[in-house]
């Protein structure tokens, strides 16, 4: 009876709830009577770009992609736009990447000659730099470098010239200026450069693919051309690598300085001369007695004999070959000795004195076994 | 008892492939000749359960007679190996002279490296072992000399014909040759067919 109740007051329950979520046809007009919410208007105050009408046509470009073709463009497509087109060979992608101190274009701008004359220093450049004092490895007359970049590059050639047979010497230039053709490199450094084995660097800052080399003539002697050459341009090429020139200017110096030292341990003969032994300066051309050194050289200088770049180390896998066969062969006798000594000898031993027991004429005792299971 | 003749391998138990029976009997010949006073004999064979080893080789030192090159040798410088693969028993004995360099302590320590080989059927292995140790114990003690083995020229033309092993196949009337072929001692009446 109670269950009964409770199915037919669920029964009406769910009619009652049917009826309320039922949409009613009779009632189209009830939703007018509803207050409509009104639409956000544009005002003149408002700021940005001005209320677009439909008269001006304006509305569909700024909806759609401005550079948008084929399909997806709208009637409007075609007018023109307000942005200039992209550029033709499409790389128009490249604008949002942001251009990094990459390899290729700092090799770019190494093959590239400056659009700026060059401007010859002054006299008074020159005297400074004939007045600069021997032990002044960086000569910097017109100061293009702080003070604290230039103690930094000043220690480090300092200790260079400590560690190393080679002193390099750095003259610095700044951006488009050059030296003047009467300099002459027997005066620099107060004649420094005439003294034992040095190098002289000078360094237009901030255009690395100017800088020009010297060094001493006992080392171009004796150091092939296509070595200098490759030491010089690996120089340039790592200081290309930073796009500041200060910093160029250290991995300049920094490479360099490694560089030099990996030539005075390849070179050893070349260094025979004492440090401080002056060289005799000829009159005429300079370069005769302080010859410059051109990364071009590397690539103009006749290549190097198959039998040249290995005779050293055919040479010495020759003795160690003969060495080896020689101890191979020594030992193999010493083996063969001790052999025909063995065949030919026999071990005697020594009699022993004995008694007879268990009535054994020979042997007395039971010896040794075991099992092996 | 009396005296049995012995090899310096007998394998009557057939554990040896003829290969290696022949290699072991070099090795032993070349023991032999590094120490021209002593000698090994190896016995493999399956003894009765009221037998060990241990007396098989007393009785052998005492009443073999081995075949070796030398036959002044005498059993007291004998090393008799036996080896029972039956019984899985391994013993080694030594004569009266060899006692004093292999105590019993030493003998146990060579039968006991040998019982590896022997557990995997090795039994060249386990006999070139025990050789080699024999060896090493005697150089211990002995002394190294040249090798001596003189060899005086025949007397005559009759003992060189004797003992050079050549056969006539006439009879001279005023040489009496002795024939000795061993490869003909086993077929008589071959001379006469000849003749």
């Amino acid at each position: 009876m109670r269950v009964k109740r409770y199915i037919s007051g669920f029964f009406y329950f769910a009619l009652l709830l049917s009826f309320s979520m039922q949409p009613s046809e009779g009632t189209p007009d009830d939703s007018k009577g509803l207050e409509e919410l009104p639409l956000p208007r544009w005002t003149e105050e408002d700021p940005g770009m001005p209320m677009p009408t439909a008269a001006d046509g304006a509305l569909p470009s700024q909806l759609w992609p401005e550079n948008a073709v084929g399909e997806l463009a709208p009637e409007s497509a075609g007018a023109d736009s307000i942005t200039p087109p992209p550029p033709v060979n499409g790389d128009n992608l490249l604008f949002f990447i942001p251009k990094g101190p990459g390899k290729t274009d700092a090799g770019k701008t190494a093959s590239k000659k400056p659009a700026v004359p060059l401007k010859e220093v002054g006299a008074d450049f020159v005297r400074a730099c004939e007045r600069a004092e021997a032990d002044s490895y960086l000569i910097d007359p017109e100061t293009v470098l702080h003070e604290t970049q230039a103690e930094d590059l000043r220690r480090l050639l300092s200790y260079h010239a400590g560690e190393s047979k080679i002193s390099s010497y750095f003259l610095l230039l700044g951006q488009h200026e050059t030296l003047p053709s009467s300099l002459d490199l027997a005066k620099i450094a107060s004649g420094r450069l005439a003294h034992g084995n040095t190098c002289l660097v000078i360094y237009p800052l901030g255009e690395p693919w100017r800088i020009r080399f010297f060094m001493s003539r006992d080392i171009t002697q004796a150091v092939t051309v296509k070595y200098l050459g490759e030491m010089m341009n690996a120089c340039v090429q790592d200081s290309l690598q930073a796009t500041d020139p200060v910093e160029q200017l250290q991995r300049f110096a920094t490479h360099l300085s490694i560089r030099l030292i990996w030539l005075e341990r390849a070179h050893p003969a070349a260094f025979a001369i004492q440090k401080d032994s002056v060289v005799a300066i000829p009159e005429g051309d300079p370069t005769e007695w302080y010859p410059e050194v051109t990364a071009e050289a590397a690539e103009t200088a006749p290549p190097v004999g198959l039998w040249d770049q290995w005779k050293g180390r055919v040479v010495i896998a020759s003795w160690v070959l003969a060495g080896g066969g020689f101890m191979v062969a020594f030992a193999l006798s010493i083996v063969r000795w001790m052999r025909r000594r063995s065949r030919r000898a026999v071990w005697l031993i020594p009699e022993a004195e004995f008694t007879r027991r268990l009535g054994g004429a020979h042997c007395g005792g039971g010896g040794a076994s075991a099992r092996y299971n | 008892m009396d005296l049995v003749h012995l090899d310096r391998v007998t394998d009557a138990a057939h554990c040896l492939r003829l290969r290696e029976a022949q290699h072991v009997e070099a090795f032993l010949e070349d023991f032999e000749r590094r120490f021209p006073q002593v000698f090994i004999a190896v016995y493999l064979g399956v003894l009765p359960q009221s037998f060990s080893v241990a007396e098989l080789s007393f009785w052998l030192l005492n009443h073999a007679a081995f075949n070796h090159a030398d036959a002044g040798k005498l059993n007291e410088h004998a090393a008799v190996l036996i080896i029972d693969p039956s019984a899985k028993a391994v013993g080694l004995n030594v004569g009266y002279s060899l006692e004093p360099f292999f105590p019993v302590k030493q003998l146990n320590k060579i039968v006991q490296a040998m019982r590896t080989p022997l557990w995997h059927g090795e039994y060249v292995g386990a006999i070139e072992l025990a050789v080699r140790r024999v060896e090493k114990c005697l150089k211990r003690v002995a002394c190294r000399a040249p090798a001596q083995k003189p060899i005086a020229p025949p007397p005559s033309a009759e003992a060189f014909m004797n003992g050079s092993g050549l056969r006539a196949l006439r009879r001279s009337e005023g040489a009496s040759i002795v024939e000795k072929d061993w490869k003909n001692a086993s077929r008589p009446g071959q001379e006469e067919e000849i003749f």
